[in-house]
C-alpha cells in the first residue's frame, strides 16, 4: 500500500513538474529481442504490440476465459537465457494444462519501469508474479516481500548464499525461491561417490568473481569444515592475470595437496564457475596430471582431452523447468510459497569424458552414467548428448 | 447289444460321473494355468519394457520434451522380437495424448494400434497420477502403463499392448497333451466299466471306486506334469524378462564404446536390482566365462552353486564376450504349483466324496432292482438310503456351489442400485425365512402328497431359485431367488426326513438321520469347494445358470431313481397343530429358555450370519479370490462334520452336556474374534460405500480404537513372520473353529434337550419339535444383525471380534446358568 501510495504521489509530481522545458524523460525499454520457439507458439497467441514496448502478452491458445494471471520480469538484455526462461516457464504451464495469460514485462535495469510493472500487476491483479535473473529476483525481495500476490524467482542463483533467506527449508513469506546452483550437500555427495575417501578438494575460482565465491566457494568451504574435508584455495584475480596467476597457484595447491595424500588418490580440483578459470581447462589439466578435475559447468567437459572428467551442474532448461513446477504448483494453490523448500535441481545434470577418466585412470560410477546428460567416449568423442546417444 | 442296454443303468452314472470329473479337472486346471503363467507372462513384458522406460527418462532428464526423442522406433521392434505377445508400443505423454503408437508384429495394422491406445488410455482413467507401473485390460488385451519421469515428475508413458489369445495359445498348446489325457482315459474308464460289468461277477462292484480314483489320479499326474513344465517356461520366460533389463541398462555401456572396465559400482547396481526384483536368485557378470560380479541370495546356498535355478543368460557386447546371467529359484515354479496343488485337492476331494455317494446309490440299485418300499416291504434299508442320499446331496450341492460368490454378488448389486449397505445380508436372512416358512406346511403335505413329488418340489424351487438370480439382474430377483431357495431347501429337508423314515424301521432311524447328515454335508461340502473353483473361471451370473443347471440335474436323477412314495397314515399324528400349545408350556422351563436363547440360537445365529454370510463377503473384500472362500467354507463344513460325528464321544468323556456346548461357544467365540483381527482394521466396502482392503481404519461407534490398532498389530505381525501364509492359515483355524463349534454344538444341544425339563414334561419329541423351529430365530436374525453390525463398525471386520467377545460372555454366562440349575433344588 505504501508503494503504490509513493508511485501516486510520484506520479502526480512528475506530471505538476512537466512543462515544456521539462528534463528527457528516460528512455523506455524495448522488448524486441525476445524469440518464442515454435512449441510455444502452439501453446500461445503472443502479443508484442500491447502498447507498451516493454511489455508482451501471451494468451493460450484456447482463450484467457478462466486463464490464471502471471507476470514475468525481465531485468536486462540477455537474450539466451531469458528466451530459454520464458519459453520454458511457458511450456510447463501448457504441459501441465495450467492455462495462463502471461504479462512479460522488461525493465532493463530501470527500477522505476520495475515499480511500475509491479504497481501494474497490483492493480489487475495477476495471480503471480515470477522474476527471472538475480537482479530481478533481489529486486523481488526488496520491493515485493509481504504482498499478498505470491511470487516465485527464476533463473537465480542460490538465495540462501545471496543473503535472500536462511532457512532452505522455505521463506515463511510470499516468495518461493528457486535456484540454478548445485545444492552443496548434494556436489559433495556426488564428488564422495567419485573418490570415496575423499580428504581434500581444491577450490578453483576468481576472486573478483564475487558470485562464484558468493554461491560456490562459501557454501562449499561451510560444508567441508562440517565434513572434515580439507579445502586448498586456487584464485586468480581476473580474466588478465589468470594464466599467469594458475601458473603460480596450482602447483603449490598441488604440493600442498601431496602433503596429505602423496598420491592424490583421495583429492579432487574443483572448478567453479569463474569464466577466467574455467577457460583455462588446458592449463589446468596440464598441472592437474592425475588428479581428477570435476567442473561445476557442463561446458567445461567436451570433445577431446581439453576437458574436466566430470561436471556436476544444473542445466539451466532443468533449472527453469523447476521454477515453472513451482509456479504451477503456487498459482494452482497446491502449495504455500513460503512453505516451499528452496528448489534446487536433483540430482545434477552430469557430463563425462571417459577419455580424460581413463587418462588418468579414474573409474567413474555406472550411476553417474546412467543419470549423465552429455557423454564422451575413450575416443573423446561425443556419443550422448540430453540422455540420447548420437551417433 | 441288449446285455450292453441292460448294463448302462449300472455303469452309466459311473461314466458320466468320470466325464464330468475329468472335464472338471482340465476345466480347473486349464483355468489354473491360464491366470498364474498369464500372471508370469506380464510380469516378463513388464521387464522387458522396462528396458525401454529405463532410456526414455534418461532422456526425459536431460529436460527434452519427449517428442523430440529417437530411436524409439528401433527399440519397440526389439521388444516385438523377443515377445511376440507384444503386438504395440507407444509413448505418450503425461496426459495420455499419443506421441508415436507402432505395432510391433508382422501384419498389423498401425491404425489398430492408434485405436488400442485411445482405449488404453481410456481404460488408464481414474488411476493415480501415474508414478508407478500399472495394468489394465480392454477387450481381453493387457493394457501396460510404466511411466517416464523428468527430474519433477511423470511427463508421459510407455504403454505395452499385450495379445491376450497369444499368451492363452501359449497355455493352450501346453494344455494339449491334457485335453488328450482326458479323452484317453474317459475311453479307457467307459471300456473297462463295460467289460466288468459284461463279465458279471459279483466282486464287479468293488472295483467300481479303486478304478475311478486310480483315473482321477492319472488325470491328476498329467496335470501336474503339464502344470510344470508350463510353469517353468514361464518362469524362465521371468528370468530372461529380467537379465534382458539389466543387460540394456550395461549395454547402454558398452554401445556407446565405454567399457565395462571404465566404470566402478556395477556390483552396487546388480545388488539395487536383486533387492527390488527378490524373486531373483542370483545374477552375475562375466567375460568369456570368468565371474567378474555375482550377486546371490545369501539365504539359497543351492543358488549359490547353480544349482536348482532356471536361468537366461543375455550379452552385454556385441562381441557376445561379455554375458549377464538372471536366475530364478525353482521355488517359484513349486509355488506356483502349490496355489493349484490346493485346488486340485479340494477338487479330487470333491470328486471322491460325489462318487462314494453315487457308486453307494448305483450298487443299491442294483442290489434292489425293483425299488424300495416302505417299512415291512422295503428289501433293504441301507439301500433305499443308498439311492436316497444323492437326491438331497445334489440339491444341497447346488445350492452350496453358488456361497462363496453370494455375498459379493448381492454387495455389488446393493452398491449398483444405490441401495443401503444393510440391505446386503437380506437375501441371506429371506433364504432362511423361506426355509423356515416352508417348514411346517412341508410337513402337512408329506401327509397328502407323495414324498417324491415333494421332492421334486423342493429341488424345482432351488432350481428356480438359482436360474431367478442368474438371470434376472435387479436386487430383489436375488431376494426373491434366495427366499425361493430357502423355500426348496425347506421342503427338500422336510421331503428327506420323511422319506427316510418311512424306509426305515424305528430301530433304524439313527441310520436313516446319519444318511441325511451325510448328504447335507456331502453336498456342503463338495459344493463349497467345486464351487469356489470354477466360480473362478465364470461370470457370477452364467455361474448361477451353471448351478440351477445341476440342481436340474437332480430333479432327473429324483424322476429316474428314487421311487415314488407315501407316507403311511397310521403313524401320523397331529403334531403340527399341537405346536402353538407345546410352545407356551416348554417356554416356561427355565433350562430350555437357557439353552434356547444362550446356546441354541446362537450358533444357528454364528452358522447363518458369520460363516455362510460375513465370513466370505469379509474375505472377499480383503482379496481373497473365490477359490480361497469356496475352501474355506469347504474347511467349515469338513470340520462341522467330522466334530459333530465325534461330539458324542467327546460328551461321554467330559461327563457333561453342559460342558461340551461351552466349550463350542467358546469355539465359535475364537473363530469370530481371529476372523474379526486377521481382517479387520479397515472397511470392507459393504454396499460397495468404500473400496476395501486391510489397513487401520474406522470401525464406527462399535469398534474400540484399541481393537482396531490390535487387528492392525496382529496383521503387521502375521506379516512379519517368515511363513509365507501365516494370515491365511490363522484365517483357516478361525474358520475351523466355527466348524467345531457347530460340530460341538449340533448334536449335544439336541440330546441336552430331550433330557432337560420340557422333554419329561411334555414330551422329546414335542420339545425337540418346538425347539426347531425355535433355533430357526438364528437362522434368520444372523444375516440382518451381522449385516447390521459391519454397517455400525463403518464396515471395519474387527466387529467381527466384537461379536467373538459377546459369544464369550453368552459361553460364560450359560455356564453359570447351568451350574444354577444343576444346584437349585426342586420344588
Amino acid at each position: 500500500m505504501m508503494i503504490r501510495i509513493l508511485l501516486v504521489v510520484l506520479g502526480l509530481a512528475v506530471t505538476l513538474g512537466a512543462g515544456p522545458a521539462a528534463a528527457a524523460e528516460p528512455e523506455r525499454p524495448v522488448l524486441d529481442w525476445l524469440a518464442y520457439d515454435p512449441s510455444t507458439l502452439a501453446d500461445y497467441a503472443v502479443d508484442t504490440d500491447v502498447g507498451d514496448p516493454a511489455r508482451h502478452v501471451a494468451i493460450p491458445v484456447g482463450g484467457s476465459a478462466g486463464a490464471k494471471r502471471v507476470m514475468i520480469l525481465i531485468p536486462s538484455r540477455s537474450v539466451a537465457a531469458y528466451t530459454l526462461a520464458v519459453n520454458t516457464v511457458l511450456q510447463v504451464f501448457a504441459r501441465r494444462e495450467v492455462p495462463a495469460r502471461f504479462d512479460i514485462w522488461y525493465y532493463d535495469g530501470d527500477t522505476d519501469v520495475a515499480l511500475e510493472a509491479l504497481d501494474w500487476s497490483y492493480r489487475q491483479p495477476v495471480d503471480l508474479i515470477m522474476s527471472a535473473g538475480s537482479s530481478a529476483t533481489s529486486f523481488l525481495r526488496a520491493h515485493h516481500s509481504g504482498h499478498a500476490i505470491p511470487a516465485v524467482t527464476s533463473a537465480s542463483k542460490d538465495p540462501i548464499a545471496s543473503g535472500h533467506l536462511g532457512d532452505p527449508a522455505g521463506s515463511g513469506t510470499n516468495i518461493a525461491y528457486t535456484s540454478i546452483n548445485v545444492e552443496t550437500g548434494t556436489l559433495v555427495a556426488y564428488l564422495r561417490r567419485l573418490i570415496p575417501d575423499l580428504a581434500t578438494i581444491a577450490v578453483a575460482y576468481s576472486a573478483a568473481n564475487s558470485s562464484a565465491v558468493l554461491t560456490q566457494v562459501n557454501p562449499l568451504k561451510a560444508a567441508a569444515e562440517e565434513l572434515g574435508l580439507e579445502i586448498v584455495d586456487v584464485t586468480v584475480t581476473g580474466r588478465e592475470t589468470a594464466e599467469a596467476d594458475l601458473e603460480a597457484a596450482l602447483p603449490r595447491a598441488i604440493a600442498m595437496m601431496r602433503a596429505r595424500d602423496p598420491e592424490l588418490e583421495r583429492s579432487i580440483l574443483l572448478v567453479t564457475g569463474s569464466t577466467a578459470v574455467y577457460e583455462r581447462i588446458d592449463q589446468i589439466n596440464r598441472h592437474a596430471g592425475t588428479l581428477p578435475v570435476v567442473s561445476m559447468l557442463p561446458d567445461v567437459v567436451r570433445a577431446g582431452p581439453d576437458s574436466a572428467l566430470l561436471s556436476i551442474g544444473v542445466n539451466l532448461t532443468s533449472a527453469l523447468t523447476l521454477a515453472g513446477v513451482y509456479a504451477v504448483d503456487v498459482v494452482t494453490g497446491a502449495a504455500d510459497p513460503g512453505a516451499l523448500p528452496v528448489g534446487t535441481v536433483s540430482p545434477p545434470d552430469l557430463a563425462i569424458n571417459f577419455l580424460v577418466a581413463e587418462r588418468i585412470g579414474v573409474k567413474i560410477p555406472f550411476s553417474f552414467l546412467e543419470s549423465s546428460t552429455f557423454v564422451y567416449d575413450t575416443d573423446g568423442r561425443q556419443v550422448v548428448a540430453f540422455g540420447q546417444r548420437v551417433y | 447289444m441288449t446285455r450292453l442296454f441292460a448294463i448302462l443303468p449300472t455303469i452309466l452314472p459311473g461314466i458320466v460321473l468320470m466325464g464330468v470329473s475329468l472335464l472338471m479337472f482340465a476345466y480347473v486346471g486349464y483355468g489354473e494355468a491360464t491366470r498364474v503363467y498369464s500372471e508370469m507372462r506380464l510380469e516378463r513384458v513388464l521387464q522387458l519394457g522396462a528396458t525401454i522406460q529405463h532410456s526414455l527418462n534418461q532422456f526425459a532428464r536431460s529436460g527434452l520434451p519427449l517428442d523430440q526423442v529417437t530411436g524409439f522406433e528401433r527399440r519397440a521392434q526389439q521388444l516385438g522380437e523377443v515377445d511376440r505377445a507384444i503386438h504395440a508400443v507407444a509413448l505418450t505423454d503425461a496426459r495420455g495424448a499419443t506421441i508415436t503408437c507402432l505395432a510391433v508384429q508382422s501384419g498389423a495394422d498401425a491404425s489398430a494400434c492408434v485405436d488400442r491406445l485411445g482405449a488404453g488410455t481410456a481404460a488408464f482413467r481414474g488411476h493415480d497420477g501415474g508414478r508407478d507401473a500399472a495394468i489394465a485390460e480392454v477387450g481381453g488385451a493387457k493394457i501396460l502403463r510404466l511411466p517416464v519421469a523428468d527430474k519433477f515428475g511423470t511427463v508421459g508413458f510407455v504403454v505395452l499392448f499385450v495379445d491376450g489369445p497369444t499368451v492363452r495359445e501359449t497355455v493352450a498348446e501346453g494344455f494339449g497333451p491334457v485335453f488328450l489325457a482326458a479323452g484317453a482315459l474317459f475311453l479307457l474308464y467307459a471300456l473297462a466299466q463295460i467289460a466288468i460289468e459284461l463279465r458279471g461277477t459279483e466282486p464287479a462292484g468293488r472295483w467300481r471306486t479303486p478304478s475311478f480314483t486310480a483315473t482321477v489320479l492319472v488325470m491328476v499326474v498329467v496335470l501336474i506334469g503339464v502344470l510344470f513344465q508350463l510353469y517353468r517356461q514361464g518362469v524362465e520366460g521371468q528370468a530372461e524378462g529380467l537379465a534382458r533389463s539389466m543387460a540394456a541398462r550395461l549395454a547402454a555401456a558398452t554401445e556407446i564404446g565405454v567399457p565395462i572396465s571404465a566404470l566402478s559400482g556395477i556390483e552396487e547396481a546388480l545388488r539395487d536390482y536383486r533387492r527390488i526384483n527378490p524373486q531373483i536368485a542370483a545374477i552375475t557378470l562375466s567375460r568369456d566365462g570368468e565371474i567378474l560380479h555375482r550377486i546371490a541370495d545369501p539365504d539359497r546356498v543351492a543358488a549359490l552353486a547353480g544349482e536348482g535355478t532356471l536361468s537366461f543368460s543375455q550379452p552385454v557386447d556385441a562381441a557376445g564376450t561379455l554375458v549377464l546371467a538372471a536366475e530364478l529359484p525353482f521355488a517359484v515354479v513349486v509355488r506356483a504349483m502349490g496355489v493349484g496343488a490346493r485346488n486340485f485337492a479340494a477338487l479330487f476331494f470333491g470328486c471322491m466324496l460325489f462318487a462314494t455317494i453315487f457308486f453307494r446309490a448305483v450298487r443299491a440299485r442294483r442290489e434292489t432292482p425293483a425299488g424300495i418300499g416302505r417299512t415291512g416291504e422295503r428289501r433293504s434299508a441301507a439301500a433305499g438310503l443308498a439311492i436316497l442320499q444323492p437326491a438331497y446331496f445334489l440339491g444341497i450341492l447346488a445350492d452350496s456351489l453358488v456361497l462363496s460368490v453370494l455375498p459379493e454378488m448381492s454387495d455389488r448389486r446393493v452398491a449398483a442400485e444405490g441401495l443401503s449397505g444393510g440391505l446386503v445380508s437380506l437375501p441371506f436372512s429371506l433364504f432362511f425365512v423361506g426355509l423356515t416358512g416352508a417348514l411346517i406346511p412341508a410337513s402337512i403335505l408329506t401327509e397328502r402328497i407323495d414324498l417324491r413329488s415333494l421332492f421334486l418340489a423342493g429341488t424345482a424351487a432351488v432350481a428356480a431359485g438359482l436360474f431367478m438370480v442368474g438371470l434376472l439382474d435387479p436386487f430383489w430377483a436375488l431376494c426373491a431367488g434366495r427366499a425361493l431357495g430357502g423355500v426348496g431347501q425347506g421342503l427338500l429337508l422336510i421331503a428327506v426326513q420323511a422319506y427316510a423314515f418311512e424306509i426305515v424301521s424305528s430301530e433304524e432311524r439313527v441310520r436313516a438321520a446319519a444318511a441325511q447328515v451325510l448328504g447335507y454335508n456331502g453336498g456342503l461340502i463338495v459344493g463349497t469347494g467345486i464351487g469356489g473353483l470354477l466360480a473362478v473361471f465364470m461370470d457370477d451370473a452364467f455361474f448361477m445358470v451353471v448351478a440351477g443347471g445341476a440342481a436340474v440335474l437332480s430333479l432327473v436323477y429324483i424322476r429316474a431313481a428314487l421311487p415314488s412314495l407315501r407316507k403311511s397314515r397310521e403313524t401320523e399324528t397331529r403334531q403340527s397343530s399341537r405346536l402353538l400349545g407345546d410352545l407356551g408350556r416348554v417356554l416356561a422351563f427355565p433350562d430350555f429358555l437357557a439353552l434356547l436363547a444362550l446356546i441354541g440360537v446362537a450358533s444357528k445365529f454364528a452358522l447363518a450370519g458369520v460363516a455362510i454370510f460375513a465370513m466370505p463377503l469379509v474375505l472377499h473384500q480383503t482379496g481373497y479370490g473365490d477359490d480361497e472362500i469356496g475352501q474355506a467354507l469347504m474347511v467349515f463344513a469338513i470340520v462341522t462334520y467330522l466334530v459333530t460325528a465325534v461330539a458324542p464321544r467327546l460328551v461321554a468323556a467330559m461327563g457333561s452336556t453342559d460342558r461340551v456346548l461351552v466349550a463350542g461357544m467358546i469355539a465359535l467365540a475364537l473363530g469370530m474374534a481371529g476372523l474379526g483381527l486377521v481382517t479387520g482394521g479397515g472397511g470392507v466396502g459393504l454396499g460397495g460405500v468404500e473400496p476395501g482392503g486391510a489397513g487401520v481404519g474406522s470401525g464406527g461407534w462399535l469398534v474400540p480404537g484399541s481393537l482396531t490398532a490390535l487387528a492392525a498389530d496382529v496383521q503387521h505381525w502375521l506379516a512379519a513372520l517368515p511363513l509365507p501364509a501365516a494370515a491365511g492359515g490363522v484365517i483357516a483355524l478361525s474358520v475351523a473353529l466355527l466348524g467345531v463349534g457347530q460340530g460341538l454344538i449340533a448334536a449335544p444341544i439336541i440330546a441336552r434337550v430331550a433330557a432337560g425339563g420340557a422333554a419329561v414334561s411334555v414330551g422329546r419329541d414335542r420339545t425337540i419339535a418346538v425347539y426347531r423351529i425355535l433355533e430357526r430365530l438364528g437362522h434368520i436374525s444372523g444375516p440382518a444383525l451381522v449385516g447390521l453390525l459391519l454397517v455400525a463398525a463403518s464396515d471395519n471386520p474387527a466387529a467381527l471380534a466384537v461379536l467373538g467377545g459377546a459369544y464369550g460372555v453368552l459361553a460364560a454366562l450359560y455356564g453359570l446358568v447351568s451350574v444354577a440349575l444343576r444346584t437349585r433344588p426342586s420344588t
